[in-house]
């Protein structure tokens, strides 16, 4: 892979990153989310798999970020400007991520990941590939299934609580 | 120069770095969700480079990973939002500093 498509992707996913954690409308937070999430679709893309590049992009952008932006819609409450969008903790929050990412980047650079490491060579059809092994019951049968109840349980749960309540 | 396992995972620590900012001062319950999804995507990145660069040809395991972890985000925004929504009824706000009663 080229170095500069990596970079390319990797301030695309970053820089809206940082803006949808910062920005004081939220709505523009939100909106900014969405180059970060086709950025990682892109990742996924030139990492070798076309099917979860769709997938991203569906469920991510498609399905997420619409549902983050009819909640935002909804509620109305900490949308005024004159409104703080950050609590107390901002300074502290900030020294937080800056010690997080220094430990981890201290920790994945004090490793050798036998640098020059090729990447594999991908399967031939790697849809089909994970596709077979998601129904595979001696490998990932059990996760699959019990991904469906969860969304099932998700779906159930999420109308159950956004119910008006009786006599309301 | 070639993109090494390496940058995929520097680029992965810091974009959960910047979720977990977001999660730890955001006012908004929305701004807290943002940063959690910001989080997942760190990990489905990890998932994925791990998946090419070190896990045996074959292996699927790695894509699998990531196919629950997006399940679990997508079962995650719904009931998330669902509760920001029952929130926002209860008290009309949804600011997670001043939402402390668990008895409505």
């Amino acid at each position: 892979m080229e170095p500069v498509v990596f970079y390319t992707l990797a301030a695309v996913i970053l820089i809206p990153a940082i803006l949808s954690v910062t920005l004081r409308n939220i709505a523009h937070a939100a909106f900014w989310l969405m180059p970060t999430l086709l950025g990682v679709a892109g990742i996924f893309l030139v990492l070798g798999s076309e099917f979860l590049f769709a997938i991203q992009i569906l469920l991510y952008v498609g399905a997420i970020l619409v549902l983050l932006v009819f909640a935002i819609v909804l509620t109305r409450g900490l949308q005024d400007p004159a409104l703080r969008a950050h609590n107390k903790q901002k300074e502290i929050g900030a020294l937080v991520a800056v010690g997080l990412v220094a430990v981890l980047w201290l920790s994945v650079l004090a490793r050798s990941w036998g640098s020059g490491l090729a990447p594999k060579a991908a399967a031939v059809d790697p849809t089909r590939a994970l596709g077979l092994a998601l129904i595979d019951p001696s490998r990932n049968l059990l996760h699959f299934e019990l991904a469906s109840i969860l969304l099932l349980a998700a779906m159930i749960g999420a109308v159950v609580i956004c119910r008006k309540p009786a006599g309301k | 120069m070639t993109v090494t396992l390496e940058h995929f995972l520097l680029l992965s620590a810091a974009l959960f770095a910047v979720g977990v900012f977001g999660v730890l001062t955001r006012r908004n319950a929305i701004g807290v969700l943002i940063g959690v999804e910001l989080i997942l995507n760190a990990a489905n990145i990890n998932f994925m480079a791990f998946w090419r660069y070190v896990a045996p040809p074959g292996t699927m395991e790695g894509q699998v990973f990531i196919v629950i972890v997006i399940t679990a985000a997508a079962a995650e925004a719904a009931v998330g939002l669902a509760l920001v929504l029952a929130l926002y009824r209860q008290f009309g706000t949804i600011d997670v500093d001043e939402i402390h009663d668990l008895k409505g």
